[in-house]
């Protein structure tokens, strides 16, 4: 239990720094929402300046950290230049609409990697691992961008699916049915994306861990005492993949914030990157400093849960803290 | 008797990546009674391993038979399914491997690696089977059964671990269960404590056991015969007090001469050289002519080098494999022939 | 003179930075005194756990123990500066059980040879190869092997090897820990042999660590007995064999097996 409540602290420290470091070099940075305006000869200098009151960019920075953090502490998390809302229920909004699109990659991606990986790990050598092992090197080199925009071609060509966007227009008036086949077509480009992109990474990493595994003396004891092959494989051989590739499943937790920014990009799925992009542009401080807070919070979260899995699975890590 | 394992001129070939295999088993044949305790000493590169891998049906990729048959009461393992490799494994051959903590899973416990393997010969129900299981346990570990049970690996001592993949290879009763240099890794105390319990459990369950070790002291009031393995093949064998007393093969011999003795030293100022022959056991990749201990041998002949010798009887039980023993009529012509050679 | 190496009072604890309920600290010896001089080998034999690898650390200071004394030619390590250390640290030596592991297998010989020569400057950079040949020679090792890297070697060239590596510093003291268990006997033979030629012609003292009592009795001049850290017997061979005094020691003793073979004419003289 040390053990979990000191990365518990360890998580919250994190966070912390985190949020202080993107606070700061975002305000740091040179220019201010305001600045746009600057530009327009028809704002006054004057109403300028009152609105730099207004949102309190005339302070320094500590104070308005501080201001920021009992705004997160309420909900609030600061207050959106661009679209005049609190931060915080924005991001909520389309952090939702990114982690339907994230779920739903991640579990396809590891329901169809750990088959793959655990097929190419036992046919090592022959031409199953081949096949996957030329086919995963393909999908690393190409970007994700080309993916995506790929399938943005193929939706246009074909009309199997809608090119962009979350839901079509009407959306409320449909009925239930209709609604999820609707947002089911329009989460087909880019979640196939996402679950291409993730496999080299995803397959890999599962056909080490696998094979690193069918190397090991309990695996070949196992077999020399009569166990059957699939038995070996689900009680004994995963079993002992565990450690790395809970570490990595942490990993795509992580990232169901954060690993999808650019797809939605590219497919305009309304979703967290292209809010964070133009709020960057914007000079948004608040929604910018709030998505990356969010996003942290995310991949520190990931990883904890991993290791409460770690802990869950594996005696030895709990053996380190009792006494001997 | 019937014999309850026979092996027949087994020949076994390591396949190598350059192209030029080497010979790993060469005409093994021996046979193993019900209950009976066969010692078989051997150093690296002597085939000791590839043999008990062999028994077991499980040769690794790049070893490849090329004669010869392992007959478990009369059946031959060579020529069976995999299924019933399978059967056969666990269920009639046990196996304990050299180290422990690499043979036993990290993230399970010990009651339940010893149930896997119960569980997958017998058809117990789940009561009969943990039953079974405490029973084993309590055969090997004595009064601490049940704590060992639910401990995992890492919490135990070298010992112990090794007595648990003696529970892992006993539990389904098998009827030849076959050591690989079980005491190897162990200190003393422990290797002397292991021996024991392999007493102990030969005598209660009347199971026959294939004991390899690099050691041959170990095998002295253990085991009922000897093979002395070199590079693939056997030099001598014969019942343990014999070949220990008086060994003929002078790979054998070297092997007793250079372990120190205990009582050497009690009357001796410093510390004596061993008597050892230099050189390492080295791998044959040519199908040698020739005796493969003629680059150490102190005394060999001119005809070792050309021809291979076989075994051949040398009194009551003991068989060896050298041209300085080659029965009486053969003797003479021998002679005769070195001479003139 | 004073002895080569004289160790008072030796204790070393370990503790884990994770403390468990009990504070996580092992004491892995408990004053610990011994002497050692040039052309000695004391033996420490014992259990797995008794503390012996930890005794072999702490006289190669390796790991700095936790109180007592390690005089080495008269002078206490544990109140000398580092500079004094950097020169003593070549004098004694350690061996370890798996060569595999302590030989770095991206190097060839030669250049594991030469490493101490690299550092400190025994010898020019036009001599190394001579004098490897010649530590390849005294170690039984055919000198073709000096570019070759470690993987390459058999089990038995790789120990060879590792005290060979040993002896480029021109030590005064060889430890080794275990460092003939992983061999086949006749191998076990073959260095043990070695190390009784290296003693006379090198004047080493030697520190021979292991569980095994023959080997230890063989090539021993003294015998220590370990348990729980502490040495609980100590005396000459001839001693330990008739006269066991505590329990441990009578109970590896007894672990042993003995040899039975009585073999008439060696095989090699």
């Amino acid at each position: 239990m040390r053990y979990l409540a000191r990365r518990l602290l360890h998580a919250i420290f994190l966070l912390l720094g985190a949020s202080l470091l993107t606070f700061f070099f975002t305000a740091l940075a040179p220019g201010s929402y305001v600045d746009e305006m600057r530009m327009n000869p028809q704002i006054s200098a004057d109403s300028i300046a009152a609105l730099k009151a207004q949102y309190n960019l005339d302070k320094p920075v500590p104070i308005r950290y501080a201001m920021w953090l009992r705004s997160v502490a309420n909900g609030n998390m600061g207050f959106s230049f661009a679209y005049d809302v609190p931060v915080g229920p924005l991001l909520l909004m389309r952090a939702r609409n990114t982690l339907v699109l994230t779920i739903t990659a991640t579990l396809l991606a590891w329901i169809i990697a750990l088959p793959l990986g655990i097929w190419s790990a036992e046919r090592s050598g022959h031409w199953p691992d081949r096949t996957i092992t030329w086919i995963t090197g393909t999908l690393l080199v190409i970007p994700d961008i080309a993916l995506a925009l790929g399938f943005l071609e193929l939706a246009v060509r074909s009309g199997w699916f809608p090119t962009g966007g979350m839901v079509s227009i009407g959306f409320d008036s449909m009925t239930l049915a209709e609604k999820l086949k609707d947002l089911g077509a329009h989460m087909v480009p880019p979640v196939s994306v996402l679950v291409l992109a993730a496999q080299p990474l995803l397959i890999r990493h599962v056909r080490a861990a696998m094979r690193e595994e069918f190397g090991k003396g309990y695996v070949r004891a196992a077999e020399a005492h009569g166990i059957s092959k699939k038995r070996i494989l689900w009680r004994y051989a995963l079993p002992g993949a565990a450690n790395p590739l809970i570490s990595l499943f942490g990993f795509s937790l992580g990232a169901l914030l954060s690993g999808s920014l650019l797809v939605e990009i590219v497919t305009s799925w309304p979703g967290l990157g292209p809010l964070l992009l133009e709020a960057i542009l914007a000079r948004d401080l608040y929604v910018v400093t709030g998505g990356i807070l969010i996003s942290t919070v995310c991949l520190v979260g990931g990883n904890f849960i991993a290791d409460v899995m770690l802990y869950w699975a594996d005696p030895r890590i709990r053996k380190k803290e009792t006494a001997e | 008797m019937d014999a309850l394992l026979e092996v027949r001129e087994l020949q076994v070939d390591y396949l190598q990546r350059s192209g030029k295999n080497t010979r790993a088993l060469q005409g093994v044949s021996f046979a193993l009674g019900v209950g009976e305790i066969l010692g078989i000493i051997g150093e690296s590169g002597s085939g000791k391993s590839t043999l008990a891998t062999a028994i077991l049906g499980m040769l690794q990729e790049n070893e490849r038979i090329l004669g010869g048959s392992i007959l478990l009461s009369s059946e031959n393992v060579l020529e069976k399914t995999s299924r019933e490799l399978r059967e056969m494994r666990g269920g009639r051959v046990g196996i304990v491997f050299q180290e422990p903590s690499l043979a036993l899973h990290p993230t399970k416990t010990i009651g339940v690696q010893v149930w896997e393997v119960l569980r997958a010969h017998c058809r117990l129900s789940r009561r009969e089977a943990w039953e079974r299981v405490h029973e084993t346990l309590t055969t090997v570990f004595g009064a601490e059964a049940k704590r060992i049970s639910s401990s995992f690996p890492h919490e135990l001592s070298g010992g112990q671990k090794q007595r648990a993949a003696i529970a892992q290879a006993i539990v389904c009763g098998p009827e030849v269960i076959v050591a690989d240099e079980p005491t190897a890794s162990l200190d003393t105390d422990t290797q002397h404590a292991i021996m024991s319990l392999f007493r102990e459990l030969q005598k209660k369950l009347r199971v026959a056991i294939v004991f390899i070790t690099h050691n041959p002291i170990l095998l002295a009031e253990f085991a009922d015969r000897i093979l002395v393995f070199y590079g693939g093949r056997i030099a001598e064998q014969g019942e343990t007090k014999e070949v220990l007393a008086s060994p003929r093969h002078p790979y054998t011999k070297m092997l007793l001469q250079c372990l120190p003795e205990l009582e050497a030293r009690a009357d001796r100022e410093r510390p004596h050289k061993l008597p050892v022959v230099a050189g390492e056991p080295i791998s044959f990749s040519i199908l040698s002519q020739g005796c493969n201990f003629v680059p150490r041998c102190p005394e060999k002949m001119k005809i070792c080098e050309q021809e291979s010798p076989s075994l051949r009887k040398e009194g009551e039980a003991h068989e060896v494999s050298c041209f300085l023993f080659r029965g009486s009529e053969e003797e003479s012509d021998e002679r005769a022939q070195t001479s003139e050679g | 003179m004073p002895k080569l190496l004289r160790v008072e009072d030796l204790s070393k604890t370990y503790t884990s930075r994770r403390g468990g309920s009990s504070g996580g600290s092992v004491l892995a010896l408990d004053g610990v005194s011994l002497t050692l001089d040039r052309r000695e080998t004391l033996a420490v034999v014992g259990a797995s756990g008794s503390g012996k690898s930890t005794l072999a650390l702490c006289l190669a200071y390796l790991e700095k123990p936790t109180s007592g004394s390690v005089w080495f030619e008269g002078r206490d390590l544990q109140t000398v500066g580092e500079a004094e250390l950097r020169r003593v640290r070549p004098k004694i030596q350690l061996v370890f059980q798996d060569p595999a592991s302590s030989l770095n297998p991206r190097l060839s010989a030669l250049d594991l040879l030469s490493e101490p020569w690299r550092i400190g400057g025994a010898f020019a950079r036009s001599d190394w190869r001579t004098q490897a040949c010649e530590l390849m020679r005294i170690t039984g090792l055919p000198p073709d092997l000096l570019d070759r890297r470690p993987m390459e070697f058999s089990g038995g060239q790789r120990q060879r090897l590792a005290i060979a590596r040993a002896l480029a510093t021109g030590p005064k003291i060889l430890i080794l820990d275990e460092a003939l268990s992983s061999l086949d006997p006749a191998l076990q033979a073959q260095i043990a042999n070695l190390l009784v030629d290296l003693r006379e012609s090198r004047e080493l003292a030697m520190m021979f660590i292991t569980h095994d009592p023959a080997m230890a009795l063989h090539l021993a001049d003294k015998i220590a007995v370990m348990e729980k850290g502490k040495i609980v017997e100590q005396s000459t061979p001839g001693g330990i064999l008739l006269r066991p005094q505590h329990a441990a020691t009578q109970r590896l003793l007894a672990a042993t097996p003995r040899n039975v073979s009585r073999s008439q004419e060696p095989v090699v003289r």
